[in-house]
């Protein structure tokens, strides 16, 4: 019998088997064996963030799918999420039958386990299209579009003032009372963050029509103000991503309004410091095109980057009508009463206007039982398909209070692994990782003769973005 | 085939194929600059090494002398613990100082799927358990004072909630 002990290891071993464990609550129990294993466990989860802020601009990453074998939560898009010390919480959004949830998941990151909520208290009615931020231990739900009253399919749906808090410890919802005289709008595809203790809110569909307007919601004594602002602001929209920059600053990207239908490419700053607030526009060179995908695509932020995702083929405006919005843009012929789960090859054909009718009626002939299996693609001629997958883009913030700039960042490598097109998902920063989940996965097939297909499947899919890690 | 004839610390000579002592980095090395082949004499010494644990490297080696060499650092993927083959999980079903013995070999002798398997293993039996079920398993004394273990506590409160 051997009389070796963990202890006769070289600090450097020790310190690559702690990198072998998730870096969450393993690490944080590992700082608390012993002095020595203190001294090296405490620095791995700031390497591994730091590791994984180098990595991500440079794209030296690898995606990697958790497939719905493994989860039990229903397939949904344009649902809430946010994080939470070790889990991320999933909240509503559309389901594949075009009703919605209203049931509270989490995921924990350290094991990669769901675990459904049986909640206490006032649940949400299910909605889509609302925000979930953290505050403290609570979780702040606000917003989003309700599903159709009285079963009735395309009449004008509801959109939500409503605020309920998630008190995590006591594991309840609380509905807030509004306790104060400010009118606060219905909102869906609006955008929140926290700061200084106050959720802000901008934008977002209010009735049927875009707004731009923001809110604060002091979350100390939850009374509601609408912020004054008197210089120029980003147009009325919704579908941005908001940004948290500091205590002091939010930036938001993207999104796009209706009437005249537009995809906007810009980003704002607003500047929260004074008592008067005030928005800046944010410079973005020549790279402005790239926001056109932000409505759909939420950006994230890691370290001092945005990250946006963009698909390889597609304009920015398709599918535009998948949305949850209050209202049809579309004749209700070609609004998707019942996305099946199934292919719907060719039948959305009309919102793309590339797909012809022509393509329905061969829909047939087409190798439909090949576009499950990625594997066998291969096999069909090299022109066939030109799948759709996401790429990784990473914008530089060092600039932008002091500027309002923001810098593309060239990329050296190449993601592995990327994940096919996937639209209005979620995703939240983990530690050395970033983690999409849900949302709407496109496939568009182009056929020799110039045709495409689309194939449309709401998924509950776990991508997650990580470092390609080197052997010591 | 050609053959190497290794030296364990205690002096017992293993004669093995070039093949399967190429898997560690070091020996490979060593032979390549010494230009050894199977006429020579010449016995590689591996004074970090003792018969017992050269015995069940050489065990591993032969096993996996087949495995495609590890991928270039460029397209390693993302570290795993829970992809240790059935074999190599059978083969390390050893006691612990074994354990820790196979993984200072595997770094002396550069066998780097060795190391990896070794330190997965290792991984494994520290996730999901408590400082104290960390301590306990490894036979690891606790030398912080009542505050710092209360301060870490406290740092780390929330991380034991459910």
């Amino acid at each position: 019998m051997s009389t070796f002990t963990i202890d006769d290891l070289p600090n450097e071993i020790l310190e690559y088997i702690f990198h072998l464990l998730p870096p969450y609550e393993d690490i944080r129990r590992c700082m608390a064996v012993n002095k020595k294993w203190n001294g090296i466990a405490k620095h791995v989860i700031p390497r591994v963030k730091q590791g994984f802020s180098d990595a991500i601009t440079t794209q030296n990453v690898t995606w990697e799918t958790y497939n719905s074998k493994r989860i039990n939560i229903g397939k949904r898009y344009a649902h809430s999420a946010c994080r939470h010390r070790d889990s991320m919480y999933i909240f509503g959004g559309f389901t594949s039958s075009y009703s919605s949830f209203n049931d509270l998941w989490k995921l924990n990151l350290s094991t990669r386990t769901w675990s459904r909520i049986s909640v206490e208290g006032k649940c949400p009615v299910p909605k889509a299209g609302a925000t979930m931020v953290t505050y403290g231990d609570k979780l702040i739900l606000f917003g989003g579009l309700l599903p159709p009253m009285h079963g009735i399919l395309h009449q004008n749906r509801h959109l939500s003032n409503h605020i309920h808090i998630y008190d995590i410890i006591a594991n309840k919802w609380n509905e807030l009372t509004i306790s104060n005289d400010v009118y606060i709008p219905g909102l869906s595809g609006h955008s929140s963050t926290v700061h200084n203790n106050k959720m802000i809110v901008f934008g977002g569909l209010e009735k049927q029509l875009s707004v731009n307007d923001v809110y604060s919601l002091d979350l100390s004594n939850m009374n509601w103000k609408q912020e004054i602002i008197n210089c120029e602001k980003p147009s009325p929209r919704y579908g941005q991503s908001q940004i948290f920059m500091d205590e002091n600053h939010l930036m938001i990207m993207g999104g796009i309004t209706n009437e005249p239908f537009i995809v906007f490419d810009d980003a704002w700053l607003l500047n929260m410091t004074d008592e008067c607030w005030w928005w800046r526009k944010v410079d973005l060179g020549i790279h402005s095109p790239l926001i056109k995908t932000v409505w759909c695509h939420p950006v994230c932020k890691v370290n001092k980057h945005i990250i946006i995702f963009k698909p390889t083929i597609g304009n920015a405006g398709m599918y535009a009508d998948w949305f949850p919005v209050p209202f049809s843009r579309c004749s209700s012929a070609i609004r998707p009463i019942k996305p099946q789960e199934m292919n719907l090859n060719g039948k959305r054909g009309i919102l793309n206007r590339v797909m012809s009718n022509e393509c329905e009626s061969q829909e047939k002939n087409k190798p439909k039982k090949f576009f499950g299996s990625k594997g066998m693609r291969e096999f069909l001629p090299l022109n066939a398909f030109k799948t759709s997958v996401i790429e990784i883009h990473a914008m530089d913030t060092s600039h932008l209070l002091t500027e309002a700039r923001l810098s593309y960042v060239r990329s050296k490598f190449r993601p592995l692994n990327c994940p096919t097109d996937t639209i209005l998902y979620s995703i939240i920063e983990g530690n050395g990782e970033l983690i999409m989940f849900g949302g709407i996965q496109r496939d568009i097939i182009n056929y020799d003769d110039g045709s495409e297909e689309i194939e449309i499947h709401i998924v509950n899919s776990l991508h997650i973005v990580k470092v390609k890690r080197k052997i010591i | 085939m050609p053959k190497i004839r290794l030296q364990s610390c205690d002096n017992d000579i293993f004669e093995v194929d070039y093949d399967v002592a190429k898997c560690s980095t070091t020996i490979k090395t060593m032979v390549d600059d010494l230009g050894l082949d199977d006429n020579d004499d010449e016995i590689v010494p591996l004074p970090n090494v003792n018969s017992a644990i050269l015995r069940k490297v050489i065990q591993w080696a032969t096993q996996h002398k087949d495995d495609p060499p590890p991928p270039e650092d460029e397209d390693n993927r993302e570290k795993r613990t829970d992809d240790i083959s059935s074999w190599d999980s059978d083969f390390l079903k050893v006691d612990q100082g074994t354990l820790f013995e196979l993984i200072l070999a595997a770094n002396y002798l550069d066998i780097k799927g060795l190391l990896d398997v070794t330190c997965k293993t290792v991984a494994n039996m520290i996730k999901g358990k408590t400082p104290e079920e960390i301590r306990k398993t490894f036979n690891i004394k606790n030398d912080f004072t009542t505050e710092e273990e209360e301060q870490i506590r406290r740092e780390n409160e929330w991380c034991e909630d459910k």
